[in-house]
């Protein structure tokens, strides 16, 4: 089964799950073959028990259950007679005897001849005394005695002696002795005289025993020989030298390694003994003490025989003991009592607890956890709300002389504020090493940048200007003036004055928009009250607020060219358009509040971060058409149920005989993770725009259609050097990608972004690196050119849809797999609050959100359109064509000066982007366009390493360039 | 109006009675498929499955190792499915209360576990922010689909014919179609405990842990409404509809049953049913009759 194979590759601990189906497999088997027995014949059927065991023999081997269980025929039971036919060699005839069927007992009571020890070896006697017994039982049966029954064992002794004591004797023992080395020396022998003569003195009673035992033939001579020096006070012979007396297991030396603690023990008992036959005479406490003087640290155990060399002639050692021992009460106490005494006068070395121990557990603390850390799921608010906006206002600053980096900053923290702190780190880290930069980490103009960043946050925040947004400290108690400031309600007087006028044309517009959008949820502009006219100090800007409300919520037709108002600049429109994306957005979220209970808004301190949570609620009433609400957001991505759970839940497999897509990301941020370092081209973009700023117009590029002199964003080719890896494209991809990204940021700033030449002989390397092996160079490309020239135009019509796709199929086919596991978890975990953000923020729908999700939608038609494309044989084939195919428009791009073919592909990509909106723009050059779309996307595929190389080259050119626009 | 209130009276209000017998919390309490039997689960680890018209137990079915979070039936009631935090699913046979297979494949406690359509195969939702998918067909174990997409714990999970539906911890639900080959993911901004569909099964109703039950609509996405008034932060809870779709029935922390008008979304009766967290509520298919469970240990039949 699948689960065993798995567990050999697990560690597993704990006691595994027992499965059922295991345990009675045997039994189960024995079902499922019962089933089959049945439709065998009848003389294949085995009869089993309900174990699974044969239970049945033949007749011929065993019968029902033969032998004990199923012995028979095994090694351990009988084998059966095989029959032998009869006819042609008879079976002979095996003579059976009697003794066939007799075991050795059973011979040897009939008196045959049974295997045992000769006599002459009797080592202990048993034989001998056997025989003896027998003799004597014989003898009795002949001639009956008085006594009836056995003769007892204690009056018949064997006549001989064994082989042992045979030995013995010859060599010198006699009976009665100890079985000893004969060197015995003279102290020993005369110390064991002395102790015979006490002995003999002490009572003539042990003496005799002492003979008796003596007299008493071999074996308990011999065992007792070797004991007879220690004293035997009973008259019965000891056996068991040390009988056990304690409560240890069998074998079990407690003493082992400390054999001092044993000698006390021993000392102990000796004491103990002593108490007791103190009472009854002094004699044994003489031979103890005798005994218990012994030299102490020398390994001598309670079961060793003291020896001569043991025993202290100085008898220095525990005398005190002695003494103790006399002072001792002579009661008896229990072993427990004795203990306890012996510890409080310390008689055992005690054990105390060590005060540095070198032994030490390891032990690992549980892992610090954050004070920040917070259980519960985050979730993505629509602005870095973790973002502290500080309470106290920066101090008021003078912007820097130079006006190019007053302009920079100014834009910089507009966008920072907008789109919260991860700009900024973003902006720091990509452009370390620029000088402009360097107010982002403290440089020249970090002071007004700071500054400018508050302002910038409170405008973004409140719903008032900067300066009255000072006063919010002071929130203690609200009152309705309080309230209405915080809501960016105007005194009722001032605004009735100012606004009577615009009251009618405004209504009309209301109406007509609500005529426009009768069934559609209410739009923004129908909810604005007069209260709520950001700037109305300035008619003019109130006017082209509202225009600008209107075109924002509203969709459909626009005019063509809505505000080239001739007065205003490129860029103070820009910023105005900034103003009022702000205005706008403080609005509606001023509307989203009064909803909710203002209590619950205003009793926290850090007001303005409450007040982004609270605006993610989300607001059926005030959901505006154009955008998303905030929550619930519906995402669709793109899944591949397995085709076998189609197939169980009966569906037809959607994906069925398509291969796995190489999933592309969905956003560009995601890409940004995978950006090392595009750096270089930020920093000159921007620097170089920055000098050129009054170009930029954003409004004029997103709101009309005829300017083509202004935001050039093509970028176009670079050159590079041939890059050799595949890894190296698909970097490059990455980073492509990235500058795109840069690219809108910078002109959502209203700078504009430079061109970047084309360079004719890059062309070639790029291709070759984004994936095949093109050899190089320029007459590689000039064929290609020569080749495809023809027919490349359709190649190029119907390939474009899988440009995007293809790239990394080529370039990096192996890679894809990883890659895009990758992706999708970086998308998860980065690009979604990205993409929340660009939702939320996308009132101003020309913007980076906008571009975004135009992105967006178009990675997805990529999905949607490679896929089956991708199926198709000649994949690789096409690709190289398609390449040649880009070379040549590259090559034909270069050729041209840029003003036009960017114009062009600018003019397209509004286009685009207005149909996106659902503006119904005609789609006659959509195909033509698309085309060019793909085009701008796949030329950029370049490998940016190069490119930053390069950069200062063609910055030159850029510059030079500029001045011909202006 | 009158005809809701009229409904409103015929809601299952008293209790009919108590069905006893769990140590310790019950997790789950579900009706079969057709209302004549339930099944309930909880932390003494075992199943039981009840006769809850006369309140007799019919069987208890010990094998889970750790406390039993989710117990569904199959539509023949021959099969049962349970989860919990023992990482398996266990698939029984409701006769004999033996186990027939265990899936394995969670790497962390199962939350929520249901048939498809055809029995054939088990769904499960864990704790290891996964969706899996088991062929109850095959020999095998492992899950024939993971879905891994989830960013935290998924808590609820559910099926029609072509979709499987799923609640998550990171505030999303997800519907997978099999059918289309999409995922459509509803970011509601907060913890989604419970995933319930209504009768219809246009609607999605999704409990969340901001003590709100919204109400979305299946294929636009659309929040519908919101039903407020209980207190659910911090446990599983259940919520449903009513069979008939017009009532939102959901469970708050502090015992409380509470019924919500679907339309209008306001509360149109409460009562204290249990004395501790409502764990799980489940509402017979054809009658006004409702099963509630609670932390208390107590399953109540409410008619």
């Amino acid at each position: 089964m699948g689960v065993d194979s798995d567990d050999e590759d697990l560690v597993v601990y704990g006691t595994p799950i027992e499965r059922e189906e295991d345990t009675s497999a045997r039994k189960r088997r024995a079902v499922a073959e019962a089933g089959q027995l049945r439709a065998l014949p009848a003389w294949k059927q085995e009869v089993r028990d309900e174990e699974g065991r044969r239970r049945f023999h033949g007749a011929f081997t065993g019968g029902f259950s033969a032998g004990f269980y199923n012995t028979v025929g095994s090694k351990e039971g009988w084998t059966p007679q095989t029959f032998t036919s009869s006819r042609k060699n008879r079976a002979e005839l095996t003579k059976q005897s009697l003794y066939n069927f007799l075991d050795e007992e059973d011979i040897k009571d009939m008196g045959g001849n049974a295997l045992e020890t000769s006599q002459q070896y009797d080592t202990f006697g048993f034989t001998a005394a056997e025989y003896a017994r027998k003799q004597a039982s014989k003898e009795q049966k002949e001639r009956p005695s008085a006594i009836p029954g056995p003769i007892p064992d204690e009056l018949v002794v064997p006549t001989t002696n064994s082989i042992g004591v045979t030995l013995l004797m010859k060599m010198g023992w006699r009976q009665g002795r100890s079985i000893r080395d004969s060197h015995a020396d003279s102290l020993y022998e005369s110390r064991r005289n002395a102790r015979k003569a006490f002995l003999a003195l002490s009572g003539a009673k042990d003496d005799e025993d002492q003979d008796q035992s003596a007299e008493n033939p071999s074996l308990d001579k011999a065992v007792v020989g070797s004991v007879e020096e220690i004293p035997v006070s009973g008259n019965t012979p000891v056996y068991v030298l040390h009988p056990k007396q304690d409560f240890h297991g069998l074998g079990y030396d407690p003493f082992k390694h400390a054999p001092e603690f044993r000698d006390r023990k021993t000392l102990q008992k000796s004491r103990e003994r002593d108490h007791k036959r103190n009472d009854v005479s002094m004699r044994g406490n003489l031979m103890i003490s005798n005994s218990g003087h012994y030299a102490p640290g020398f390994g001598i155990g309670a079961l060793e025989e003291l020896d001569v060399e043991d025993e202290d002639i100085y008898a220095s050692g525990f005398a005190y003991e002695q003494t103790e021992v006399d002072i001792e009460p002579s009661k008896a106490a229990s072993d427990s009592n004795y203990k306890l005494d012996d510890r409080k006068r310390g008689f055992y070395l005690s054990f105390k607890i060590a005060s540095n121990s070198e032994y030490k557990l390891e032990r690992f603390l549980p892992p610090e956890i954050p004070d920040d850390f917070d259980a519960q799921h985050k979730f993505p608010t629509p602005v870095q709300s973790a973002e502290k906006f500080s309470d106290s206002a920066p101090l008021e600053v003078p912007p820097p002389e130079d006006t190019s980096l007053t302009l920079l900053i100014d834009g910089c923290a507009a966008m920072v504020a907008r789109c919260g702190k991860h700009i900024e780190d973003f902006y720091k880290e990509k452009s370390k090493t620029n000088p402009q930069f360097l107010f982002l980490s403290g440089g020249d103009g970090c002071d007004y940048y700071m500054r400018k960043l508050w302002e910038h946050q409170q405008k973004h925040i409140g719903q008032q200007r900067h300066d009255s947004a000072k006063s919010k400290t002071s929130f203690d108690k609200l009152t309705a003036e309080n309230r209405g400031k915080i809501l960016g309600e105007r005194p009722l007087d001032r605004t009735t004055k100012l606004h009577s006028p615009s009251l009618s044309a405004k209504e009309a517009v209301q109406l007509q928009s609500n005529l426009i959008d009768t069934f559609v949820k209410p739009i923004s502009i129908d909810g604005l009250p007069e209260s709520e006219k950001p700037f109305s100090n300035d008619p003019a800007k109130q006017v082209r607020f509202e225009q600008f409300l209107r075109d924002k919520y509203k969709g459909g037709l626009r005019a063509a060219n809505v505000t080239p108002t001739s007065t205003m600049s490129e860029a103070d429109r820009a910023r105005e358009r900034l103003d009022f994306e702000t205005a706008a957005e403080a609005i509606e979220k001023g509307k989203g509040k009064k909803v909710i209970d203002p209590s619950s808004l205003f009793s926290l301190p850090g007001m303005n971060e409450q007040r982004f949570v609270v605006a993610t609620q989300p607001e059926s009433s005030v959901v505006i058409q154009d955008e998303k609400p905030i929550y619930p957001q519906r995402e669709q991505f793109e899944w591949r149920p397995s085709p076998i759970l189609c197939k169980r839940f009966d569906i037809v497999d959607p994906f069925m005989g398509k291969p796995m897509p190489v999933r592309r990301p969905r956003s560009k941020m995601e890409n940004l993770i995978f950006m090392t370092e595009s750096n270089k081209g930020t920093k000159d973009e921007v620097e170089s725009s920055s000098r050129s700023s009054q170009h930029a117009s954003m409004e004029a590029a997103i709101f009309s259609d005829d300017s083509d002199d202004d935001v050039d964003e093509i970028l176009s080719n670079q050159p590079v050097d041939p890059v050799k890896t595949s890894e190296g494209a698909n970097m490059a991809l990455n980073r492509l990608v990235a500058e795109d990204f840069l690219e809108s940021l910078g002109k959502e700033l209203g700078l504009e972004v430079p061109p970047e030449r084309p360079h004719v002989s890059s062309k070639p390397e790029k291709l070759s690196a984004a994936g095949a092996s093109l050899p190089s160079q320029d007459e590689r490309m000039t064929t290609a050119l020569t080749k495809v020239n023809e027919n490349q135009c359709s190649i190029g019509m119907v390939q474009v849809g899988n440009i995007n796709e293809d790239a990394p199929l080529a370039s990096a086919e192996t890679l894809g797999m990883k890659y895009e596991k990758q992706e999708n978890r970086t998308e998860k975990n980065r690009s979604r609050p990205m993409h929340l953000q660009s939702q939320n923020h996308s009132p101003r729908s020309d913007s980076s959100s906008e571009r975004h999700r135009s992105w967006k939608r178009r990675s997805h038609r990529h999905i949607r359109n490679g896929t089956p494309e991708s199926e198709s044989s000649g994949e690789r084939h096409r690709s190289r064509r398609r390449k040649k195919s880009h070379s040549r428009h590259r090559k034909g791009r270069s050729r041209s000066p840029d003003s036009d073919t960017p114009s062009d592909t600018q003019h397209e990509r509004k286009r685009k982007e207005k149909r996106h909106r659902r503006t119904y723009t005609s789609d006659t050059d959509s195909s033509d366009h698309e085309h060019t779309e793909r085009y701008k996307s796949s030329s950029r595929r370049s490998s940016d390493k190069d490119r930053s190389r390069k950069r200062n080259i063609h910055h030159k050119h850029r510059r030079k360039d500029h001045v011909d626009y202006s | 109006m009158t005809s809701s209130g009229t409904a409103a009276q015929q809601l299952p209000r008293t209790e009919a009675r108590s069905l006893s017998g769990h140590e310790g919390a019950v997790l789950a309490v579900r009706f079969n498929r057709d209302g004549n039997y339930c099944l309930s689960c909880g932390k003494d680890r075992t199943l039981r499955l009840w006769n809850p018209h006369t309140g007799a137990l019919v069987k208890t079915y010990k094998s889970h190792a750790r406390e039993v979070r989710d117990v569904h039936s199959s539509s023949d009631n021959a099969k049962l499915v349970s989860c919990g935090a023992d990482r398996q699913i266990f698939y029984w046979d409701v006769a004999s209360a033996r186990v027939i297979r265990k899936f394995r494949g969670h790497n962390s406690e199962v939350n929520s576990v249901k048939f498809n359509e055809y029995n054939a195969v088990v769904v499960s939702a864990g704790y290891d922010r996964t969706v899996r998918a088991f062929d109850c067909r095959s020999q095998s174990s492992d899950p024939i689909q993971t879905i891994d997409t989830f960013q935290d714990s998924v808590m609820s999970v559910n099926l029609t014919k072509t979709e499987i539906i799923a609640g998550s911890v990171d505030g999303t639900v997800r519907a997978f179609d099999i059918r289309m080959g999409r995922e459509t993911v509803d970011n509601l901004g907060h913890p989604v405990n419970c995933v319930s569909l209504s009768n219809d099964s246009n609607c999605l109703l999704a409990n969340c842990l901001d003590s709100t039950v919204r109400l979305l609509d299946k294929s636009s996405g659309e929040l519908l409404q919101e039903y407020k008034g209980h207190t659910c932060k911090s446990f599983k809870m259940d919520s449903c509809l009513t069979n008939d779709d017009a009532f939102v029935v959901g469970g708050s922390e502090d015992g409380y049953i509470f019924f919500w008008e679907l339309v209008d979304a306001p509360v149109v009766a409460r009562f204290r049913a249990h004395s501790s967290v409502v764990t799980s509520i489940s509402y017979h298919p054809t009658k006004a009759c409702m099963l509630t469970s609670s932390v208390d240990g107590s399953i109540r039949v409410w008619t």
